[in-house]
């Protein structure tokens, strides 16, 4: 997927030898090649395991190689570390989960200048904006080109069922006054078709579109579009592939959360429920704030599996916390902050397997480094934990159990929609008060209210309160941004 | 596969926390299972504060049983007689004395003769009679024909129907 260093595609060190080479070369081919391994993206691998070999198992074609590349690196530029569910796998007769905590931090700690920002807001200018919300959103971006630096390039868009350009992309922002006094004018009318805004746009990211800086589209909405979804969400495919990522505001209960989620997670980016909009102007100054110290953009991760072993799911639990579809690879997760690292949380279903040491996967960490200038960073780490019959008891780590708890109870939430929506409200409404319980237990006493509440109006009216629903939902998202997973140098 | 030692759900080997009810699962690396944090008494009060029309056990008098099936806004009431039946009504001529029908009991799962409450010496007992989808008691399923004593405030589920019992004795 990259035309990266050769010898990062070996996970080799440019001082390897012939002998390590050769190693790295066949543990790969061994589990990657297409007659042993039909997991997606094993063929890929073992092709750019097999070009790199080329080159590099060759005398004389290695030296060649290392001339051309002028720059000696110092070392990576991405540091991956992970946190197993189980340290020592039990050899069982029968399929297993493993769950593992993979986190990524920059490598390269000194003072790094902050990288540019392509940035553009798109505001949902529909009827039901009039008022406090639209009011609060124009505020915040008043804000926002007070504080854009001189390479920053910026944009306004606004969309109800046609979408216009209010300010359009300029770098510099030599026309502050102007653009502030567009923005001002802004008011409500019409229907919400975040298509339209979302096109739009893009357009105006694609005219300052640039690798070396952060490109992302900031969507703010409170309204449902109907169906024009299965669009948007191409969309934002396309633009992942572009590189630009999405995050998503949603204000008020009325917007839909399923979709919101899906549009942005595809992007890297997360989905962020406020109630009041009050809270519009923290969200937006947070967000902007974020993009301008970014240490690497557009980070992903490619996974590709062993034979025989399945990725189940992935969250990221760090910096922000959403769902990340596994469908498509590579796994987008946004950006990597310059103090901070990204965490993500993958759940693994592993085959009976037979005693000795285990390969599980190869997981590729991808980035533009942006606060260095370097794109196409790339570290490989390989997953190999040992089988062993009986193994002795072990605690899994508290991160690990911090983290699970909290996604179990996430997940509860998510069931019992799932069986409201199908009908099922006794069950859902049961769900609920069982989370209530671990919800109290884990010393959340708000959500545990809320969540009791929901319970006892299922069962005496069968219909949900939107604005439960996404209170919980995004409540117990929160819970997972654990500290543990916030390490910071 | 596990069984969550909660509500005994079959997990795959390696997990840790119960899909169905968030338990932490016990596993070979866990000494006994850690003891429920949960505290009751706070739910109670939680629960007094959201719902506080709901008749409570002081408002029964002695001798009175209270059913609160789920979805149901006000609970049934027994009293008069040393045993209930529990089930819905079917073609037979055979009515039940508490006749689920009237609360989805027939797409819960109910069976026609499900289970039957007895008022036995100050106690009260719950028995299964052969029903097709069981009864549980606080999650855990009955033997038929096996009665079971019953505490204030349990919860009995009949199919998937459940019900909060409470009592006067």
């Amino acid at each position: 997927m990259t035309t990266g260093d050769l010898y990062s595609i070996l996970g080799l060190a440019r001082t390897a030898t012939a002998d390590e080479i050769k190693a790295a070369y066949r543990n790969a081919a061994r589990r990657f090649h297409p007659d042993a391994n039909t997991n997606p993206g094993a063929s890929e691998e073992f092709k750019q395991v097999a070009e790199a070999y080329a080159v590099l198992g060759d005398p004389t074609r290695r030296t060649n190689y290392d001339a051309t590349v002028t720059r000696v690196r110092t070392g990576p530029l991405l540091e991956p570390h992970f946190i197993f569910s189980r340290e020592v796998l039990p050899q069982v007769n029968e399929p297993q989960v493993l769950y593992v905590l993979a986190e990524v931090l920059p490598a390269f700690h000194a003072e790094l200048p902050d990288p540019p920002i392509n940035l553009c807001v798109a505001i949902d200018r529909s009827t039901s904006m009039q008022g406090a919300r639209l009011d609060q959103v124009k505020a915040s971006v008043l804000n926002v080109i007070d504080s854009l630096r001189e390479n920053d390039s910026f944009s306004v868009v606004a969309f109800s069922d046609k979408a216009e350009v209010i300010v359009s992309a300029q770098q510099g922002m030599t026309e502050r006054t102007l653009a502030k006094a567009k923005v001002s004018t802004l008011h409500a009318n019409g229907g919400t078709e975040i298509l339209q805004g979302l096109l739009c746009g893009l357009t105006e990211l694609h005219q300052h579109l640039s690798p070396a800086a952060v490109n992302h589209l900031i969507l703010l909405t409170d309204g449902r579009t109907y169906g024009d979804e299965e669009d948007c969400l191409m969309l934002a495919g396309l633009a992942a592939t572009d590189g630009i990522s999405i995050s998503g505001l949603g204000i008020g209960d009325e917007w839909n959360d399923k979709f919101l989620d899906e549009l942005t997670g595809r992007t890297g980016g997360t989905t962020t429920y406020i109630s009041s909009p009050q809270q519009v102007k923290t969200f937006i100054q947070d967000r902007v704030r974020g993009l301008g110290s970014a240490y690497a953009e557009r980070l992903a991760l490619q996974i590709t599996l062993d034979p025989n072993m399945t990725l189940f799911s992935a969250f990221k639990v760090g910096p922000e916390a959403g769902p990340v579809p596994v469908s498509e690879q590579p796994l987008r997760l946004g950006s990597l902050p310059k103090r901070q690292s990204v965490s993500i949380l993958l759940k693994f279903l592993l085959p009976p397997m037979t005693e000795g040491v285990q390969t599980l996967a190869r997981l590729a960490f991808f980035a533009d480094v942006v606060s260095l200038g370097r794109q196409g960073e790339r570290i490989i780490s390989d997953l190999a934990l040992p089988v062993v019959n009986n193994p002795p008891p072990a605690t899994p780590p508290t991160a690990m159990l911090d983290a699970l708890s909290r996604l179990s109870q996430y997940r509860m939430q998510e069931r019992a929609w799932q069986e409201a929506d199908s009908g099922d409200i006794v069950s859902a409404a049961q769900r609920l008060q069982t989370l209530s319980t671990r919800l109290l237990a884990s010393n959340q006493t708000d959500l545990a209210k809320v969540a009791l509440a929901e319970a006892r109006r299922l069962e005496n009216t069968h219909i949900l309160s939107e604005e439960a629903k996404k209170h919980l939902k995004y409540g117990t998202r929160a819970l997972l941004l654990a500290p543990a997973s916030g390490r910071k140098s | 596969m596990i069984k969550c030692p909660a509500c005994h759900h079959e997990e795959y080997e390696g997990e840790l926390f119960c899909s169905e009810c968030g338990a932490r699962l016990s596993g070979p690396w866990v000494e006994p299972p850690p003891t429920a944090t949960f505290d009751s008494a706070r739910l109670r009060e939680i629960s007094k504060n959201i719902t506080p029309a709901t008749s409570t056990l002081a408002e029964l008098q002695q001798g009175q049983i209270a059913l609160y099936i789920s979805g149901a806004a006000m609970p049934i009431i027994l009293e008069g007689h040393s045993e209930y039946l529990l089930g819905r009504e079917g073609h037979e001529q055979l009515v039940p004395d508490v006749n689920l029908n009237l609360y989805g009991g027939r797409e819960q799962g109910v069976s026609r003769i499900h289970a039957s409450l007895r008022v036995d010496r100050r106690q009260l007992l719950l028995m299964d009679l052969g029903s097709t989808n069981g009864t549980r008691l606080n999650g855990t399923p009955l033997t038929a024909h096996e009665p079971v004593r019953l505490e204030n405030g349990d919860e009995i589920r009949l199919g998937k129907l459940t019900m909060k019992i409470t009592f006067n004795f």
